[in-house]
């Protein structure tokens, strides 16, 4: 019936190596941090020497382990996409899940260049006098966004069709076709979540489940108040819908319903917290609205414990009935063609020890097992899943 | 900006043996509320505050049908070349089409004898002075019963009038023109005969999955194509629409200009008012008349640059 893809966490340095090109300019920008970290201080040169030759964590580095599923479900097509870069800027890791509707190409294009844009943004915010670390990760993602939603007027022209992208005729511009986009970037001191539209970010933290995003409906009274200041009409359509149209109040595109759907992130910046911080789930209304947060963390939760602490290969799992599925997925073998995972895990996945390589899985089932839940619940739409262990790697 | 609301009075009128049975029109425009992002139409805008009731008898009605048919000139039309053959066809076709008119509004009539005579309401407004150009308002008088909602949009395109109606006559390619359109297929007819029934799937995120549709006019002398919604997964009960493409005065410059009229008239859901239902389906005919535009100044600009190859 549905379709399932699944990839575990590459290790950083060798997404480094072998994820998709990005382009001259990412080339650049990779040689620019690599030339960086050479004038960094003797002391982080130091702790640098010292990550490189441990032995256990030479392939690992910083970046959290990760899981991410991204099925079409009982749709009748495919329009989600998923991002994973670790280390797409120095010491910062990015995710991100879009759910498109009207057609592909707005999802897939945000796939493809949101973390591209964020890391200008970023790189060019690092330099600001901005000392707020929380007020100049929301200048950023603020600027990310707009510039993502200006890039999806014409994602088609730039893109070219996508693969999953059926808009036939050459139609002046596709202004009904438009996207969610939940961020998330994982920093060493701080998470930050960007969202628009209604996928989810929910946090676990010291057993507490926290939702680090608020969707966006249209019948949400803020944004009720601001669609009607606007001039703007909700209409209960099959739902609370703009115009009776869009069943979300903000959306990457969708131009032909501006100035009342919009772009705006909602942005939220935490500081971690290690020892209490667990894991982050992102994904798309076709989890959220079958499963709710509290038994999404249960299930997560319940998969990182049976897998952490041995790691061993012969321990029974809630999804051991996935081991041969799972097994394919982890060496890279299967795609649905819209998740980037920053390159195939098999290598990745080979340089490491036991002990990681199952907890990696253990995202990679936690994920499988949330998506699985939400197919049996009769979710109706594409689900996508990214399932982030928080957890720091442990240094010997 | 805000949208004015409408109020439709409704007259209550008991059926007596000693009173001729009677049918009323409805006409309602809205104002423009989106800002478009390509050239700006021209909207013909009209609220009547003290609306008119125009009355017919079944059979004056159906007589009264009869004679504006015969009283019709037909607008001069310059057709690209064609063979002899296609010709005779669409002539044919044609006639076709004009022959089934008086049937259906004699029809329409004495069904809608039929439901003023069980609920007696209904609304009323005078079409003839609604803002739609007096050469095709007669198409785009429907019969409106209680329960149901009725609206008028205007579209002006700086473009010949053939370049615009050779898309909107396509009822087998709205897709050319319209959105929200995944894909279109014929389940019955050619596409060009009246009764020719197509099935829509629609793109996701909409409150709709598919439509069908049947093709009730297609008048390519008066430029007038019409289609009835059959079924579908959708709310919009017994939707049947009408759309005209004439020629206007042209602008100063003397560039062509052509003036689209889209009406139509469905049943209001069960749960949504007269309003909310106008403005649902105002905001999708809105946006495929901006997109007709767009699509038609969009060929002609490609036309006029013979050397691009890459985009033919």
């Amino acid at each position: 019936m549905a379709e399932i893809c699944c990839e575990a966490a590459a290790a950083a340095a060798g997404s480094d190596q072998k994820g998709e090109c990005a382009g001259s300019r990412a080339a650049r920008r990779r040689r620019m941090e690599i030339r960086r970290l050479r004038v960094v201080a003797e002391e982080a040169s130091a702790k640098r020497r010292r990550l490189e030759a441990d032995e256990e964590d030479a392939v690992g580095g910083r970046a959290p382990r990760y899981g991410v599923t991204s099925v079409c479900g009982r749709r009748r097509d495919m329009e989600d996409a998923v991002t994973a870069r670790p280390e797409f800027i120095n010491g910062h890791h990015f995710f991100g899940v879009f759910d498109g509707h009207g057609c592909s190409h707005v999802a897939t294009s945000c796939g493809e260049r949101m973390h591209q844009i964020v890391a200008e943004e970023a790189t060019a915010a690092a330099g600001s006098s901005v000392s707020d670390e929380t007020a100049r990760w929301r200048g950023v993602m603020e600027k990310s966004y707009a510039r993502m939603d200006a890039e999806a007027v014409v994602s088609r022209e730039t893109a070219g069709p996508a693969p999953t992208c059926r808009c036939e005729m050459q139609l002046p511009k596709c202004d009904h076709v438009g996207s969610t986009a939940v961020v998330a970037v994982v920093g060493p001191r701080h998470l930050v979540v960007a969202n628009c539209g209604d996928s989810r970010a929910v946090l676990s933290s010291g057993g507490a489940t926290i939702p680090l995003s608020a969707d966006h409906k249209p019948d949400r009274p803020d944004e009720l108040e601001r669609i009607h200041a606007a001039g703007g009409r909700v209409i209960f359509w099959d739902g609370a819908r703009v115009f009776g149209m869009l069943a979300m109040s903000r959306a990457i595109g969708d131009s032909y319903l501006k100035p009342f759907v919009i772009s705006d992130p909602e942005v939220l910046v935490v500081e971690r917290k290690d020892g209490e911080d667990e894991f982050l789930i992102l994904a798309s209304d076709g989890l959220w609205d079958v499963v709710s947060n509290e038994v999404a963390c249960k299930v997560v939760r319940t998969c990182l414990r049976n897998r952490a602490p041995r790691g061993g290969r012969e321990r029974s799992s809630p999804t051991s009935n996935l081991s041969p599925r799972q097994s394919s997925a982890s060496g890279g073998s299967s795609s649905s063609g819209d998740e980037e995972a920053g390159g195939p895990s098999g290598d990745g996945a080979g340089s490491e020890s036991d002990g990681e390589s199952a907890e990696d899985r253990a995202c990679a089932e936690a994920a499988i097992l949330l998506t699985k839940l939400a197919l049996a619940r009769q979710s109706a739409d594409n689900v996508s899943v990214v399932v982030i262990n928080l957890r720091r790697r442990p240094r010997s | 900006m805000s949208i004015p609301t409408s109020h439709i009075p409704i007259h209550i009128h008991p059926p007596t043996p000693t009173r001729p049975p009677t049918v009323f029109l409805v006409f309602t425009f809205l104002t423009q509320f989106t800002h478009p992002l390509t050239i700006s139409p021209i909207d013909h805008c009209c609220h009547i505050p003290n609306p008119l009731p125009v009355v017919f008898g079944v059979f004056p009605a159906a007589a009264a049908a009869v004679a504006v048919v015969h009283h019709t000139v037909p607008l001069a039309v310059i057709s690209m070349r064609e063979r002899n053959s296609s010709i005779d066809q669409e002539h044919q076709r044609g006639s076709s089409s004009r022959s089934t008119m008086p049937f259906a509004a004699s029809r329409t009539s004495q069904q809608q004898h039929s439901r003023v005579a069980t609920n007696g309401r209904a609304v009323a407004v005078c079409a003839g002075h609604a803002g739609v150009p007096d050469e095709v308002a007669r198409h785009h008088e429907h019969a409106v019963a209680a329960g149901q909602c009725c609206a008028a949009m205007v579209q002006s395109i700086a473009a010949p009038v053939d370049a615009v109606w050779s898309l909107v006559r396509r009822f087998d390619q709205p897709q050319r023109y319209k959105r929200f359109i995944r894909s279109c297929h014929l389940v019955d007819g050619d596409g060009a005969e009246v009764g020719s029934v197509r099935e829509l799937l629609l793109v996701s995120g909409l409150p709709a999955e598919s439509s069908r549709e049947r093709l009730e006019i297609r008048d390519d002398e008066r430029r007038v194509i019409s289609f009835r919604v059959l079924g579908g997964d959708h709310r919009l009960a017994n939707y049947r629409s009408v759309t005209t493409v004439h020629e206007a005065a042209p602008s100063q410059d003397g560039r062509p200009l052509t003036m689209v009229v889209e009406s139509y008239v469905v049943d209001v859901p069960p749960g949504n008012t007269v309003e909310e239902t106008r403005i649902f389906v105002d905001t999708i005919v809105r946006c495929n008349l901006q997109s007709l535009e767009g699509t038609v100044i969009r060929q002609l600009e490609i036309a006029a640059m013979p050397h691009d190859d890459n985009q033919n």
